[in-house]
C-alpha cells in the first residue's frame, strides 16, 4: 500500500515530469531589488525572499503528505539573477538542447528571461567575480591547472541546526534575534551592521511563517474542492500542521517532518545552493518518531510512507547548472545527504529504530537522492550494519560508509569540542559538525598529474610547450628523483596559492553581495555574532581545496622514477618527447610506462609516492587562513573534475593517453589495481587519512553476484569493519551494472579490477571467456529487474 | 598472436611487454615462511570475518612437506586453516597433512572405478579408502561432488555416493558443485584442448533433483 502510493508519487513528480525552466523567481527578485534599491544589501536580500514567499505560485500535488516546493512545478529549477545572470544568459539557448540534463524553456519564457537577466549583467555575483579574479589565476583556470568555485552560484555543503528549529520553532529564533537587537548599548558603533543583519534575519524568518500560512490556506482550499473525503481529511490535517510549524516547536513526527521540509525548501528558494544537507536525520527526528510510535498514533506503514515521500520530494528539486558542468555531473545531482548511525555526543551507539526505517524507506523510494552516509564506529550494532549492507546490495549507490575513528579526531583538530566532534554529519565525503560549520568544499580543485608534467619540464606543458607554471628546473638536469619530487611540490604549491588568492576574493564577494539572512539565522552562532554566514558568523569556518588525480600522479611519478632514474631504461628527453607526441611513434615507451608499478596493488614503490604527494599537499593547504576565520583544509576527492582535467591534459608517464580521464578521488586508476580488493585497501590505507581534514573518497566496484546470500551480505559488514580498522575515512560501493559489464567485454584493459562471482568462485571478469561473461551479464540483468 | 610453445624457455620477456596482459607466467617459487608472510597481509580481513587460510592446490597432498610446514606456522598463531584436496595420496601422507588442519574439503568425482578412470585417468580406490577413514574420523569435513552433465550425473553414481557417505558418516555434509566453464579460458591461454567444450552448466532443476536424491540418504546437502 505504502509502496504503491510512493510509486505513484515518483511517477507524477519525477519519472513523468520533464524539467522546465520558469522565470517566476527571477522576475520577483528583480522587482524587489528595484523597489528596495536604497536598502542595505542584506536587507534587500531579505525583502526579496519575503516577496518570493508572498507571491510565488503554490501547489500541492495529488497524494502529497507534505507541503513545500521551490517553484511552481516539480522539477522546475529556479533562476537566481542576482547570482548567475551572465552564465544563464549565455546558456539560455543550450538548456533544452544539451545531451545530459536537458531543461526545457519555452520561447516566450526565454524572451522574458533575456529581458530580466539583461538588467543584471553588471550587478550579478558572476559579473562582479569575473572582474575580481587575478590574471594569473585566470590563466591557470584556462590551462586546467585549477578550478575556482563559487563564481556564479551560492555554495552549499551545509547543514542547519535542525534540532534547534524543531525545539524552538521560528518564533523562538525570532525571540532570540529580538533579544540580541535589544542588547546593543547606545552608541555601540560596531552594532550598525549587525543590527541591519539581524533585522534582515528577522524579516526572513517572519516571511517563512507567512509562507507556511499561505500553504495552509492552499491545503484548506484543496480540501474543499478535491472531491474525496479521505484526501480532504489529509489536507485538513496538513493545513492544521502548517499553522503550527515551522513557527512553533514540533510536537509530532509529522509536524517535525513538515517543519524541516518547509524550511529546507526555503533554503533552496533563498539562494539555490547545491548540497543542503539533511544532517543526522535519525537523531533529531527520533524523539518525535518514538513518542508517536509508542503511543500508537503512528503505524509502521505510515512512518515508511512519510519518510519515502521525503525522498521523492528531495529528488524532485533540481538545480540549474551550466552546460559544461552537466557534461560531468549528469543526472541532476543536488548532493543532498542524510547521515545515519554514528555515536551520540557521549560516545554511545546512536543508531535506533528510525535508522533502520530510513534504510527501508530509501529502498521503497528508489530515487537517487538524498544519498545516505552511514557512520561506522566500533560499537556499531551488528544488525544495523547488516541492514546497511543489505541496502548497499540494492544498487542505489548508497549508503556510503564514514569511519568515526578517523573522522571524530579530525573535528577536534579543526577546533571542535569532543561532544561536537561526535555530532558530525556528512556531505558526500566531507563531514561537518551539524548546524555550526561552513566548510566550503569546492573552493578550488588542483590538477595533480599536470603539476607533475610541469615539474618534468621546467614549468612548461610538455604537450603544448606553454609556460604554465613557475620555472623549477629541467628533470634531465636533476641529480636524482628526489629533486623531481621537490619540483613537483613547488608546482603544486604555486597552484594552491593561486586558488587561495582567487577564492579569498570570491569569498569576500559573497559576504558583500550574496549574504543569506534566512540560512544564517538557522546556523550557530550567526545571531549571537550578528553576522551572516558569508561574513563569518558561523562557529567553524573553512575553505576546502580538492586534490585531483592522486593515483594518476603517483603512477606517473612511479614510472618516471623507475624508467628514467632507477633503471635508466628511458631518458627524460625521450620520455618528454613521447609525452609531447601523445606516445605516437613511442609505443615501446608507452608499454614500459604501462607496466611500471601502479598505486593500488600493495606495492610500496607506487603507494608511498601517493602517500608523499598527499602529505605535501595537506601541509601546503592547511597553512592558509581563510577569509571568514578558520583555515583552508585539504580533500582527496574529484567529484567529476578528474574527467574534465583529464580531457584538458596531455599524455602522462603512467601510459595514459592525452584526454583520458584521471583517477577518481583517491582510488587507484581504473583497472590498475590487479591484486584484489584487499590489496587496494592496503594501498589506500598508506595514505594518512587523518591529516586529510576534509576527507578522502574511495570507490570500490562490486558485482551484485557477490552478495547473493545473507552470509555474504554479513561478510560485506566484516569487510567494512576491516577497512575502518585500517583507518580509512570513507568507502562506497558501486554496484556494477550490465552496462559496465558490456563495456568491460569490449575494453577489458580498462576493467581489469572487476571481480564477479561465478558459481562458488570469484574471478576477474576480464579473464573469463565470452560465454561465461555472457552468463554473468544475464544474471546481473536478472538481478537488476528483480 | 602466435606462439611456438615447444621453443619456450620461460624467459618471461613476452610477459613483460604484452600490453593486454594476454601472457602470464602462473606460479612462483616461495618458501612456506614466505607464503605465510603473504597470507598474513590479509590477516586483518579474515580475522574480522572469522575466516582463515585455505590451501587449495594444485593438489596439496602432492607437496606434503611444504603443506605441513605452512599449516604448522598457522597453527602456532592460532590461525584457522582449511585444505581442498582430491585425496589421491598414500594414507600416511594424507593423514600427516590432514591432522594439521581444521577443515578438510575433498571432492569425489565418480564412484564407479571405471568411470573415474575414464574421466580422470586414474582409479579411485585410494581416494575412497582415504575418504572412508576421514569420514569415520569425526574431523570437520565437506564432501564435494562436481556435477558435470553427461559425465557423472546419472542416478547410479549419485546413489552410490549417497550410500558411501551415509555409511561412513551418517548425516555427512555434501556440497553439489554446479559445473561451470571458468576453466575454459585458462585452457585456451595454455593452448590446450578443452575436453568439456560445449558442456553447459546443469539446470537448476537437475541440481535440485540430485540434491533430493542425496537427501534421501539422510545427508546434509548444500548446492
Amino acid at each position: 500500500m505504502c509502496t504503491d502510493r510512493i510509486a505513484r508519487m515518483r511517477e507524477r513528480m519525477i519519472t513523468n515530469r520533464p524539467a522546465e525552466l520558469l522565470p517566476e523567481r527571477a522576475l520577483i527578485v528583480t522587482e524587489a531589488y528595484e523597489r528596495f534599491a536604497g536598502e542595505p544589501l542584506v536587507m534587500k536580500r531579505a525583502y526579496a525572499l519575503r516577496k518570493i514567499l508572498e507571491e510565488m505560485t503554490l501547489f500541492i500535488d495529488d497524494e502529497e503528505l507534505f507541503a513545500g516546493h521551490c517553484s511552481p512545478r516539480p522539477r522546475s529549477p529556479i533562476v537566481c539573477p542576482e547570482l548567475g545572470a551572465n552564465w544563464i544568459l549565455a546558456d539560455l539557448d543550450k538548456f533544452a538542447a544539451r545531451p545530459a540534463d536537458a531543461v526545457g524553456v519555452t520561447e516566450e519564457n526565454k524572451q522574458i528571461l533575456r529581458e530580466c537577466l539583461g538588467k543584471w549583467r553588471e550587478t550579478s555575483l558572476d559579473g562582479i567575480v569575473t572582474k575580481l579574479i587575478p590574471e594569473d589565476a585566470k590563466q591557470a583556470i584556462r590551462d586546467a591547472m585549477i578550478t575556482v568555485g563559487g563564481q556564479g552560484t551560492a555554495q552549499g555543503n551545509i547543514a542547519i541546526n535542525y534540532r534547534k528549529l524543531l525545539a524552538k520553532g521560528l518564533r523562538g529564533i525570532i525571540e532570540e534575534i529580538d533579544a540580541k537587537l535589544n542588547s546593543f548599548s547606545p552608541g555601540e558603533i560596531g552594532g550598525t551592521e549587525k543590527r541591519v543583519f539581524l533585522k534582515a534575519a528577522r524579516t526572513a524568518c517572519e516571511a517563512v511563517v507567512g509562507f507556511a500560512r499561505r500553504y495552509a490556506d492552499c491545503a484548506e482550499e484543496l480540501a474543499r474542492t478535491c472531491g474525496s473525503d479521505e484526501r480532504a481529511r489529509e489536507l485538513t490535517e496538513m493545513a492544521a500542521i502548517l499553522r503550527r510549524v515551522p513557527e512553533y516547536p514540533a510536537e509530532t513526527f509529522r509536524e517535525a517532518l513538515q517543519s524541516v521540509w518547509l524550511v529546507y525548501t526555503v533554503l533552496h528558494i533563498e539562494s539555490d545552493p547545491h548540497a543542503i544537507l539533511l544532517g543526522r536525520f535519525d537523531q533529531y527526528m527520533y524523539p518525535y518518531y518514538k513518542r508517536d510510535a509508542d503511543s500508537g498514533r503512528l503505524s509502521r506503514d505510515m512512518a515508511l510512507t512519510l519518510l519515502a515521500s521525503i525522498w521523492i520530494k528531495c529528488t524532485s528539486i533540481i538545480k540549474l547548472m551550466d552546460s559544461v558542468t552537466t557534461r560531468t555531473f549528469a543526472g541532476f545531482p543536488l548532493f543532498q545527504n542524510i547521515t545515519l548511525g554514528g555515536q551520540s555526543p557521549r560516545g554511545e551507539d546512536a543508531s535506533n529504530e528510525l535508522t533502520n526505517l530510513l534504510l527501508e524507506a530509501a529502498v521503497i523510494a528508489r530515487v537517487p537522492q538524498p544519498s545516505i552516509g552511514f557512520r561506522y564506529h566500533n560499537k556499531v550494532d551488528s544488525e544495523t550494519l547488516y541492514n546497511v549492507c543489505a541496502t548497499i546490495k540494492e544498487g542505489l549507490g548508497y549508503p556510503a560508509i564514514m569511519n568515526d575513528s578517523c573522522i571524530v579526531p579530525k573535528h577536534i583538530l579543526r577546533g571542535a569540542t569532543l561532544e561536537e566532534a561526535r555530532d558530525y554529519c556528512t556531505n558526500c565525503v566531507e563531514t561537518d559538525v551539524e548546524g555550526m560549520t561552513d566548510s566550503r568544499p569546492h573552493s578550488g580543485y588542483v590538477n595533480f598529474p599536470k603539476c607533475f608534467l610541469l615539474a618534468m619540464n621546467d614549468g612548461a606543458d610538455p604537450s603544448t610547450g606553454d609556460q604554465a607554471g613557475p620555472k623549477t628546473g629541467k628533470a634531465a638536469d636533476f641529480a636524482g628523483f628526489d629533486d623531481l619530487a621537490r619540483a613537483f611540490e613547488k608546482q603544486m604549491s604555486y597552484f594552491i596559492g593561486l586558488i587561495v588568492k582567487a577564492y579569498d576574493l570570491i569569498d569576500n564577494a559573497h559576504a558583500l553581495y550574496a549574504p543569506e539572512p534566512f540560512m544564517s539565522s538557522m546556523l550557530d552562532d550567526c545571531i549571537e555574532r550578528g553576522l551572516s554566514r558569508q561574513a563569518g558568523g558561523v562557529r567553524y569556518n573553512f575553505s576546502g581545496i580538492f586534490g585531483v588525480g592522486l593515483a594518476s600522479a603517483a603512477d606517473s611519478m612511479a614510472a618516471v622514477r623507475m624508467l628514467c632514474f632507477d633503471r635508466r631504461l628511458v631518458s627524460v628527453e625521450t620520455m618528454l618527447a613521447a609525452l609531447a607526441s601523445n606516445f605516437d611513434g613511442y609505443e615501446e615507451v608507452r608499454l614500459l610506462c604501462e607496466r611500471a608499478p601502479k598505486f593500488g596493488n600493495d606495492d610500496d614503490y607506487a603507494d608511498l609516492l601517493a602517500r608523499d604527494i598527499s602529505h605535501a599537499y595537506c601541509k601546503e593547504v592547511t597553512q592558509y587562513p581563510c577569509m571568514r576565520g578558520g583555515f583552508y583544509i585539504p580533500e582527496l576527492h574529484s567529484v567529476s573534475t578528474h574527467v574534465y582535467f583529464g580531457e584538458m591534459s596531455g599524455a602522462t608517464p603512467d601510459g595514459r593517453l592525452g584526454g583520458v580521464a584521471f583517477s577518481d578521488g583517491a582510488s587507484p586508476v581504473g583497472g590498475a589495481d590487479r591484486q584484489g580488493p584487499t590489496a587496494a585497501l592496503r594501498s589506500m590505507s598508506k595514505i594518512d587519512h587523518q591529516e586529510v581534514l576534509q576527507g578522502v573518497l574511495f570507490n570500490q566496484k562490486f558485482s551484485p553476484s557477490l552478495l547473493e546470500t545473507p552470509s555474504s551480505v554479513a561478510l560485506l559488514g566484516d569487510y567494512i569493519r576491516s577497512w575502518c580498522d585500517l583507518g580509512g575515512h570513507h568507502i562506497q560501493f558501486n554496484v556494477i551494472s550490465t552496462q559496465t559489464l558490456r563495456d568491460a567485454q569490449k575494453t577489458p584493459a580498462a576493467h581489469r579490477d572487476l571481480i564477479v562471482r561465478v558459481a562458488g568462485y570469484s574471478a576477474y571478469f576480464a579473464e573469463l571467456n565470452e560465454n561465461t561473461q555472457n552468463e554473468i551479464i544475464a544474471r546481473t540483468e536478472f538481478a537488476e529487474i528483480a | 598472436m602466435a606462439a611456438d610453445r615447444e621453443k619456450c624457455d620461460f624467459c618471461g620477456k613476452c610477459v613483460e611487454i604484452c600490453p593486454s596482459y594476454a601472457r602470464t607466467i602462473f606460479g612462483e617459487d616461495l618458501s612456506a615462511r614466505e607464503l605465510f608472510e603473504r597470507a598474513r597481509k590479509d590477516e586483518l580481513f579474515w580475522r574480522r570475518s572469522g575466516g582463515g587460510v585455505t590451501l587449495s592446490g594444485g593438489e596439496i597432498l602432492s607437496q606434503p612437506e611444504f603443506a605441513i610446514e605452512f599449516l604448522e606456522l598457522c597453527r602456532d598463531r592460532n590461525i584457522n586453516t582449511s585444505i581442498e584436496t582430491c585425496l589421491f595420496a598414500l594414507p600416511n601422507i594424507a593423514e600427516a597433512v590432514m591432522s594439521r588442519t581444521d577443515f578438510i574439503q575433498f571432492d569425489i568425482k565418480a564412484m564407479s572405478p571405471e568411470l573415474h578412470l575414464r574421466l580422470t585417468g586414474a582409479g579411485n580406490a585410494l581416494i575412497l579408502k582415504n575418504a572412508a577413514s576421514l569420514l569415520r574420523s569425526g574431523r570437520d569435513v565437506l564432501v564435494r561432488y562436481p556435477l558435470v552433465p553427461g559425465c557423472n550425473d546419472d542416478e547410479t553414481e549419485l546413489h552410490a555416493l549417497g550410500k558411501f557417505c551415509s555409511e561412513h558418516r551418517p548425516g555427512a555434509r555434501v556440497e553439489l558443485l554446479r559445473y561451470h566453464s571458468m576453466g575454459e579460458a585458462r585452457y585456451e591461454a595454455l593452448g590446450r584442448e578443452y575436453a568439456a567444450a560445449g558442456t553447459k552448466p546443469p539446470e537448476e532443476s537437475v541440481m535440485g533433483r540430485a540434491a533430493e536424491l542425496l537427501r534421501e540418504y539422510g545427508l546434509d546437502v548444500v548446492c
